[in-house]
């Protein structure tokens, strides 16, 4: 009989922990609430270089990985090998099971694509898109939508031009309809139906006119379940390219819908609830609560828990003390005990909170410490940005932290080795 | 003058709050020749930390009916030449079944008190206070706690304090007025007996500068006593700081006092899309660009307000405000009962130095009066000058109130834009919407929570004194709405960026300084239900700002 997994948070750290326990063979049961971080997803796979230089190789990802994991003390990468060997396989894993989504420009062995700095946007000309990139050519056009504004298309242009003239910015004033404030999603959602898309495409083609250029950049707004960026290119007959553009919106939004896609295809049931609690006996998890008053017997189960930090509720914050609500695991910041609660401390917005390091520890096997120092129970795995010792923010790596202990913790849970 | 190295002006004003740049109109509209310089923005000291109110106080009414009086009269000159700028604020004071034999004493006592303010109420063209039982006092605010027996209502005016210090500076700058945010006074210049000028600092672009003049103002606030040390013409303050909150939503029709723990009175108002939660009023020893809010205080205004108004629960703080109010010296006294009335000093005769005057203290609400006074006295010391005519000039967009529909219509925008567009700009509404009919796309709105469109952001860096993207919130109230500029702090910096032509990595540091400004006042409320949120916008933000780095 294949063994059994329940999966605890439907974010990225959860569905790599699904895909890794189905690859292992296990029948995978995953409990999502409502959407957590994954929603915010940019698009850009920061998994590798924490400074995000242009073009690193596979050397300065090594580097950079190591560099970031030894940077804080009890990093949940920093026992269990190279990261970089274990985010190879980790990305086999999960985006194996990510056709939906394109599978992210992450080229581990070559250069990355351009990088260019905009207006506090960082825009990379060739980002969502599963074939290689190659240099912007001379004669391209950017295209700014007024709907959204086109100031960002302007400093796009800017910035590919390295200050001489760069590539021309045509605006385009199709706009689904005179609504309220016009938003990259919802403008994405509209992309996604046939009528507007096909006004969209023929006003396009009639700005373009006779000077088609040799390659066009749009903004990250071309569908969220479609990819429109490959229909324009069909309709135009020449390359499209997405610019990501770290906003949240569309996205994160593709990222939720490849998430779902991939446990599907994988074979994995999933049930939109929310967990209400978990109870042990003896030294295990024996079952787990939902809302809808279900019950998952997982006594003879493996179980990973990938409920994040505030946002997906893995960790709550009440009073003067900061609580994994589940299971009141212990909490660590920095390598050190959890007691109360660390005051946000006072400085740039782009310094590391305290408060967003903590969360729990494990041991090798990624099953989190009780208080004994021991494994809380035997059968529970943790995943994701519920483990505490590294900055979800300020690190740069927290794909890679979600993908490596999201696909070891499934394969865990599953009964085999990491 | 002509030997010296750099401009000469008849008067130099430090300060760019509302006594600042109101003196500086004031001056400029004599005929002067004034300088105004600013080391932030406009407003962002103790004006901008105020709660907006331009009112009489009925607080002051007993212990200071005079500075009360005044007040109601100045509110009504700023109606008439701000009109667009000014909101109504009903006001409910209710009492309840357990506050006891007191609560209904204090019931009566507020009906006397209010009886008497309402003969100052026309000076500023507000309306008699009425008395609601317990039953009727429910209709009009049916989010109350049980076990109200009544209540007194009054009401009062609010404003836009950013935008009504920044229409006094641009209409002096319209009036030949060299006006200079980002302007750093490092040093009072004195020649012996005679304070001839000032060593400025553009923090901007880093050029120093000596400005001379005849007098030289000091409007310079809870900073002045520090700057006035310098030149030995020191005096004392008893600075108090005042906390407020804001949430994400209204939570009452009207402006509702609230009996904190202590006893004290705290209100929250309605304000804009917002509540507005204040205040506190504490001795302050520390450093005044650094105001620091406790946890303690927090907890101290929510539970006042959720005791009156439990449905303040389901709102959300998004942010604090500090400031200090540079309330005039007294010994002896709790912050509350200090005066609020204000001080023109002529430092001729307080410290035998020529050419230096300090406004200092008072009351928002009176802003215009003290801001005469104090030219009068500059005048008298130039002996030159005209009689003041502020109170009947109009303000820049207070000359008339244009219609919302009229507007609406002319801009192609929606009734809700426009309306919050004629607020801000009132006649200037008219500007806004041509700058849309030759260019439709900008009628895009750039903030979500408060429809503030491109085009009014564009308007305001030609036309109202720009030199930062972190000068729109307080132009066109950018990033203060409910998301904290989640929609529109990158939008407004491109924007301004690429009017401006700035270069990519100065366009991050701005976006980087306006996350620092919004983060300072959020810090302290990174708890409990806030842990979540600060979560979800730092993923919204945070990354990028990170990876710029790079």
């Amino acid at each position: 009989m294949s063994p059994r997994v329940v999966v605890i948070g439907g974010g990225l750290a959860g569905t790599a922990a699904a895909l890794g326990a189905a690859r292992a063979g296990a029948q995978v049961t995953l409990v999502s609430r409502r959407a957590g971080r994954a929603a915010f997803h940019g698009g850009l796979w920061t998994l590798g270089d924490p400074d995000l230089r242009p073009l690193p190789r596979a050397e300065t990802l090594r580097d950079g990985l190591a560099a970031a994991v030894a940077r804080r003390p009890g990093h949940p990468l920093a026992r269990g090998g190279d990261p970089l060997d274990r985010l190879r396989a980790a990305v086999e894993t999960v985006f194996l099971g990510f056709e939906a989504f394109g599978r992210p420009a992450l080229r581990l062995d070559g250069p990355f694509a351009r990088l260019v700095h905009a207006s506090g946007r960082r825009v990379r000309a060739f980002g969502h898109d599963r074939r290689a990139g190659a240099d912007v050519p001379d004669d391209t056009a950017v295209l700014g939508i007024e709907a959204l504004g086109t100031a960002g298309a302007r400093l796009v242009a800017r910035a590919l031009s390295g200050g001489g003239d760069g590539p021309r910015v045509i605006a385009l004033d199709t706009a689904p309809g005179r609504g309220p404030v016009a938003t990259p999603l919802r403008y994405a959602r509209h992309l996604d139906g046939d009528d507007f898309f096909v006004r969209f495409a023929e006003s396009l083609r009639a700005l373009l006119g006779a000077g088609t250029p040799e390659m066009l950049l749009v903004p990250p707004v071309m569908g969220v379940a479609t990819n429109r960026a490959q229909d324009l290119e069909w309709f135009l007959g020449i390359p499209v390219r997405e610019w990501i553009d770290e906003t949240a919106g569309t996205a994160g939004e593709r990222l939720l819908r490849a998430c779902e896609a991939a446990t599907a295809a994988a074979g994995v049931t999933r049930i939109d609830a929310d967990v209400r609690r978990i109870d042990t006996e003896g030294m295990g998890v024996a079952r787990v609560y939902l809302e809808s008053g279900d019950v998952l017997e997982t006594a003879d189960a493996g179980v990973v828990l990938a409920t994040g930090k505030f946002l997906g509720g893995g960790l709550v914050r009440h009073g003067g003390a900061v609580r994994e609500p589940l299971l009141d695991l212990p909490l660590v910041l920095d390598g050190a005990p959890l007691t109360g609660a660390p005051a946000a401390t006072a400085g740039a917005f782009a310094e590391s909170q305290p408060l967003f390091r903590i969360g729990v520890a494990v041991d090798d096997a990624l099953r989190p410490l009780g208080r004994s120092g021991e494994a809380a129970a035997l059968n529970l795995h943790a995943a994701g940005h519920l483990l505490g010792g590294f900055c979800p923010f300020t690190d740069g790596i927290g794909d890679a932290v979600d993908l490596i202990t999201g696909v070891e913790a499934g394969r865990r849970a599953a009964g085999g080795d990491a | 003058m002509s030997a010296h190295k750099g401009p000469a002006y008849d008067a130099i004003v430090i300060g760019g709050g509302v006594n600042g740049c109101g003196t500086a109109r004031d001056l400029a509209l004599r005929g002067l020749k004034v300088a105004l310089v600013e080391k932030g923005d406009f407003s962002m000291g103790t004006s901008w930390a105020s709660s907006g109110f331009i009112h009489g106080g009925i607080r002051y009414l007993l212990s200071d009916f005079f500075t009360t009086k005044k007040s109601c009269l100045d509110s009504g000159f700023i109606r008439q030449i701000a009109p667009h700028l000014v909101f109504r604020v009903p006001l409910l004071y209710p009492v309840f079944a357990d506050e006891g034999f007191e609560g209904r004493f204090r019931l009566e006592a507020a009906n006397a008190l209010f009886s008497l303010y309402d003969t100052l109420q026309p000076l500023k063209g507000g309306k008699p206070h009425s008395r609601v039982d317990g039953r009727e006092v429910y209709e009009i605010e049916p989010h109350l706690r049980p076990g109200c027996i009544g209540a007194v209502v009054t009401d009062e005016w609010g404003i836009d304090v950013p935008r009504l210090c920044t229409l006094n500076a641009v209409d002096a700058a319209r009036r030949g007025a060299d006006v200079r945010s980002w302007t750093k006074v490092e040093r009072v210049r004195r020649d012996g007996r005679r304070v001839t000028g000032v060593d400025v600092l553009d923090t901007l672009t880093g050029r120093r500068e000596t400005l001379h003049a005849d007098v030289v103002v000091n409007c310079a606030g809870v900073w002045g006593p520090a700057l006035s040390a310098g030149i030995d013409c020191g005096y004392k303050l008893r600075p108090s700081k005042g906390v407020h909150l804001v949430l994400d939503r209204r939570i009452s029709n009207f402006g509702v006092l609230c009996v904190a723990v202590d006893g004290r009175e705290v209100f929250v108002t309605p304000h804009e899309n917002t509540s507005l939660i204040g205040t506190t009023d504490d001795d302050y020893y520390g450093d005044p660009d650094h105001v620091p809010v406790t946890e303690d205080e927090v907890a101290y205004l929510l539970q006042a307000i959720e005791r009156t108004l439990p449905g303040a629960k389901d709102a959300r703080v998004i942010k604090t405000i500090a400031g200090l109010r540079p309330t005039l010296w007294g010994w002896g006294k709790y912050e509350s009962a200090l005066s609020r009335d204000h001080r023109v000093y002529d430092h001729a005769k307080l410290h035998d130095t020529e050419g230096y005057v300090t406004l200092t203290g008072g009351k928002l609400a009176a802003y215009r009066i003290m801001a005469e006074e104090t030219a009068d006295l500059v005048c008298k010391k130039l002996g030159r000058g005209g009689p003041c005519t502020t109170h009947e000039t109009p303000l820049p967009g207070g000359e008339s109130t244009p219609d919302v529909r009229e507007i609406a219509a002319a801009a192609g925008i929606d009734a809700y834009t426009a309306r919050r567009l004629v607020y801000r700009q009132g006649a200037r509404a008219r500007d806004v919407a041509a700058r849309i009919r030759r260019h439709p796309a900008e009628a895009r709105a750039l903030c979500a929570c408060d429809p503030v469109t491109e085009a009014e952001v564009r308007f305001a860096v030609d036309h109202e004194l720009v030199r930062r993207p972190i000068d729109l919130v307080g132009r066109c109230r950018l990033t203060e709405g409910p998301c904290q500029g989640s929609g529109c702090i990158r939008e407004a910096a491109a924007v301004f960026a690429e009017m401006r032509g700035l270069d990519a990595a100065t366009t991050a540091a701005e976006t980087r300084a306006l996350l620092d400004n919004k983060w300072g006042w959020r810090a302290p409320l990174v708890d409990g239900a806030h842990a979540p949120g600060e979560e979800l916008y730092r993923l919204y933000h945070q990354a990028p700002a990170a990876a710029e780095d790079a």
